[in-house]
């Protein structure tokens, strides 16, 4: 069984100049100790996925159109926000984009580490303040440096920090935003390979949001691809990587250099992701798809499973395999 | 501080890459109703005061004499009633007539006070912001001492010693005000100065004035409006505070200030005297308060909320 | 941290210097000649002349300006034309009372001006929000005196509950007759606290590190007062300090509309006496209390904001 199912996801933000549909039926299932990556152009709704997991859509823009998303057979979306604190931070924790901006400025670093603790256990300051400093080991920052302020931290360091509030109630389930976009590309080796770590030290299962393609190939075990507030396809990472069938997942491999042949020039995907105000109503990909029809321009396409585990949204695939129902 | 020196960098900016900016603006500006509703007070304001110019000018003051400043006592502290709707004073003089030509006084020394304090406070801004260095931190360190003293207290000062005629009332508080718009022209120019268009202008051997006024200045104009006009409440506020206190424009002329002040003997008998004047003050710089905020925000809609 | 406040209060001196050389040249172009005022009208022309070498008017500015300040520094202010005694026993015997009425205003203003910005901040656009801000606009833009007058009328007769005007006497007495006034000043700082504090929560309510607290489970109250409040207040806090200024300037007038004994309604006495000396001791010594209040809430910003706090830390080190 799935350990987060996200079904039917539909999320729009109510603007000024018009609804933004930001998530179009997102169907997703994270399955337990895996790391499921999450990639796809800026704009194309993966932060929002992420953010409405964890309950935190900006309150007076961001509408729950419809979905539902089931952990542990709870459905998160129909808690009230008192159980929604319990989950957060305990069950399922969230490492933002910047580590710029991310930490308290003027809180200490310790007690932001801590708080997370004391929001969770039953625990006094010192003790929730002892963990916080082994949390700080555990990311590889001296501990004497919990009573520093963030402004003190470099940009990698403060991601540590991040990671360690993350982690520091052992969360079952670990949603990692673009965890390293902001940082040097040595500083990202490093935190990568440490979160991998820990990730396996607490068992814990990932959903790994990136728009690096080489970041998912080292970190995940199945990749989805989404465009658009929709996933175009997803399955196993070998499956993905080797035999893509998505003209957008083709499009994104080639649009980034490889070493081993030698390419004059890369090909970025044509045009730019359709307004998400107004949305093409057949493939939303139809705008900038070489291979779009007619029938793509007005129908919308279903799931259609291509392999072992492995779905894409097109009709290139259609005669090949089952539409999901 | 700091925040407000960044938001007057980021106007200075806009101001450069839109060249239809005033268009704009003023278009952003007609759909915000409240700034609209503030801008058209303040106009029908300046059309009283130019009407009431006009009147007495057109009957040689007789108008004046005989309704706005002429005693009769027979009327005294009469409450409103439909032949004067906002009641009489302790002279018997009818209020609206005093509110009405009395408009004239605020709204002038308002905005003259307030060109002065640009002027002056332009000047230093710009050198400070142009030059910058030593100049700069001796221009601001000024600025700084003489923003330890209250304004309204340097305005008290001034009148104290130097009497007070129109030109000195003006000057109190114009004086108190440089430093402020200072600060804010020098943060403008400071944004601009180093600007690709200002090198170019160099370039071609344009000497300092020429950059400063035909280059700086024009590019750095929205955010000093903007201060400007948000200035002339707190301009009005304090002229009426020095009138007031029996320091500022004499009596029987009908300042509104002034009246209020005589109004505080007849309190027990007569509220009106004392409500409707500052009623009118306070419409009068909320309204100009409503305006610049519009303007603030029509000029760049990247600060609203 | 210590030394960075030491450094501050050095940093004062030229500042006072300053400000009582502008007061000071301000007040010399007075017309009014103090031999004349202190011998009165029936004196010669010779006995004033000779009155004026005694007293040293003839001396050149600077050197008039220099002997202020060294008398100042030695606590003397010259002597008040009207009350024959000493400018600085009159100042001290006022000055607790303006300082009394000055700081139930900023009390008041940030007691009443914190929260009701926050609670708008956390419901913008709510009827609430839109009330208390309207409110606050109108607040801000009436004249001080004004709604001076208007309490007046309004709680003291028609509901007669507190006194129009003067000190009580005794603690209750006292805090009685300074519901009105106290008020009456912090009307104004009270709206322009509210809208700062508005403004800054909003930019802070948006902070991704309001996220990453609420991504860790921490109830929305603690997020409010931890993390929103503590950031918010920075701004607020310089706003404070330079509200302070316009609130020493409504004093004056709020102590003349409520006959309180303070330094404001003493100043305003001394102008319609001609007193120059204590009209100059007066404004000398508002100057300084918002000199003082200004070097108090930069301290304040150094302790609430660690990243100012660090920079002298910082800068102690390079020396």
């Amino acid at each position: 069984m799935a350990f987060l199912d996200i079904k039917d996801l539909q999320v729009d933000y109510v603007t000024e100049d018009g609804v933004v549909h930001a998530l179009n039926g997102v169907d997703l299932e994270v399955m337990e100790g895996e790391t499921l990556g999450l990639v796809g152009e800026t704009g194309a709704g993966k932060t929002t996925l992420a953010k409405c997991i964890m309950g935190l859509l900006p309150q007076r823009t961001g509408r729950i159109r419809s979905g539902e998303i089931y952990y542990d057979g709870k459905d998160l979306l129909k808690m009230s926000l008192k159980e929604m604190q319990k989950i957060r931070g305990a069950h399922i924790a969230m490492i933002f984009q910047d580590p710029m901006t991310s930490l308290n400025p003027v809180l200490t670093v310790g007690d932001q580490i801590a708080e997370a603790v004391q929001n969770h256990e039953n625990c006094k300051r010192d003790e929730a303040m002892k963990r916080a400093e082994e949390m700080l080991e555990l990311v590889g920052i001296p501990a004497e440096r919990a009573g520093d302020y963030p402004h003190q931290f470099s940009g990698g360091m403060k991601q540590r920090v991040v990671i360690a509030i993350a982690l520091a109630c052992n969360p079952k389930f670990l949603i990692a935003d673009e965890p390293t976009t902001a940082l040097d590309v040595t500083i990202q080796a490093q935190v990568l390979e440490m979160m991998q770590d820990l990730k396996r030290k607490f068992h814990t299962s990932m959903l790994l949001i990136t728009h690096d393609l080489g970041v998912v190939a080292q970190n995940c075990d199945r990749v989805a691809v989404i465009y658009a507030g929709e996933v175009v396809e997803y399955g196993g990472i070998f499956d993905v990587f080797k035999g893509m069938r998505h003209p957008y997942t083709k499009g994104l491999f080639s649009s980034i250099p490889q070493i081993q042949n030698e390419v004059t020039r890369l090909a970025p995907i044509p045009g730019m992701m359709p307004d998400p105000m107004d949305l093409p109503e057949g493939c939303k990909f139809c705008t900038r798809c070489q291979h779009a029809t007619q029938r793509c321009r007005e129908e919308h396409p279903q799931l259609v499973q291509v392999g072992e585990g492995h779905w894409a949204r097109c009709f290139l695939c259609e005669q090949e395999g089952k539409v999901k129902e | 501080m700091k925040r407000k020196e960044r938001e007057v960098g980021s106007m200075a900016n806009q101001a450069l890459h839109s060249r239809g900016l005033w268009a704009d603006a003023w278009h952003r500006f007609k759909k915000n109703k409240v700034a609209v509703a503030g801008m058209v007070f303040v106009l029908i304001l300046v059309v009283i005061s130019i009407a009431t110019l006009v009147i007495d000018w057109v009957t040689a003051g007789e108008i004046y004499n005989n309704y706005v400043t002429k005693t009769n006592l027979p009327m005294k502290l009469a409450g409103p009633s439909l032949e004067h709707i906002f009641g009489c004073d302790e002279y018997g003089r009818d209020i609206l007539f005093r509110l009405l030509w009395g408009t004239r006084y605020s709204l002038f020394i308002g905005i003259v006070s307030i060109l002065i304090a640009l002027v002056g406070g332009g000047f230093l801004g710009a050198i400070a912001g142009f030059y910058g260095g030593k100049v700069d931190n001796v221009i601001m360190r000024v600025m700084d001492v003489f923003l330890s003293i209250p304004s309204m207290v340097m305005a008290i000062a001034i009148v104290t010693a130097l009497g007070n005629s129109i030109f000195n009332l003006l000057l109190s508080i114009a004086v108190p005000q440089i430093p402020r718009l200072a600060r804010i022209v020098r943060a403008s120019v400071m944004s601009v100065r180093d600007r690709e268009f200002v090198e170019a202008a160099r370039a071609v051997g344009a000497d300092d004035g020429l950059i400063i006024f035909k280059y700086i200045i024009p590019n750095a104009l929205a955010p000093i409006i903007v201060q400007a006009s948000l200035t002339v409440g707190s301009a009005i506020l304090s002229i009426a505070g020095l009138s007031f206190l029996g320091i500022g424009v004499e009596p029987p002329a009908p300042e509104w200030g002034s009246i209020l002040n005589a109004a505080r003997t007849y309190m027990r008998d007569a509220w009106h005297i004392s409500v409707i004047p500052g009623l009118m003050i306070m419409i009068t710089v909320l309204s100009l308060n409503l305006a610049g905020d519009g303007l603030r925000d029509a000029l760049d809609p990247k600060m609203k909320n | 941290m210590w030394k960075y406040i030491v450094k501050r209060i050095l940093m004062l001196i030229p500042v006072m210097l300053g400000t009582i050389l502008i007061v000071f040249f301000i007040m010399d172009r007075s017309e009014v000649d103090p031999a004349k005022v202190i011998l009165g009208d029936a004196a010669t022309e010779e006995t004033v002349a000779e009155l004026r070498e005694e007293l040293g008017l003839n001396d050149p500015f600077f050197v008039r300006y220099g002997r202020y300040v060294l008398d100042l520094v030695q606590g003397d202010m010259g002597e008040s034309y009207t009350y024959r005694t000493p400018v600085s026993d009159q100042i001290l015997a006022r000055l607790p009372n303006t300082l009394l009425l000055a700081s139930t205003a900023v009390l008041l203003s940030v007691v009443i001006g914190i929260p009701l910005g926050v609670v708008a901040a956390k419901k913008q656009y709510s009827a609430f929000d839109n009330i208390s801000m309207v409110v606050c606009l109108f607040g801000s833009a009436a004249p001080t005196f004004w709604l001076g007058l208007v309490l007046v009328l309004l709680f003291s007769q028609m509901i007669p509950i507190f006194p129009a005007s003067s000190m009580g006497r005794g603690f209750w007495g006292v805090l009685r007759s300074l519901v009105l006034p106290s008020f009456t000043i912090a009307i104004s700082s009270i709206a322009t606290v509210a809208r700062t504090t508005r403004a800054s929560m909003l930019e802070v309510i948006r902070q991704d590190y309001v996220d990453t607290a609420r991504a860790k489970g921490t109830p929305e109250s603690k997020i409010t007062s931890r993390h929103m409040l503590r950031n918010a207040l920075i701004p607020v806090i310089t706003s404070v300090g330079l509200n302070f200024g316009v609130l020493l300037g409504g004093s004056v007038l709020t102590e003349t509309v409520f006959a309180w004994p303070g330094i404001g309604r003493y100043v305003i006495e001394a102008i319609k006496t001609q007193d120059i000396p204590s009209v100059l001791g007066c404004v000398v010594a508002l100057s300084i209390m918002f000199t003082v209040v200004n070097l108090l809430v930069d301290i304040l910003y150094a302790f609430a904001d660690p990243r100012i706090k660090a920079q002298y830390k910082q800068g102690r080190k390079k020396r």
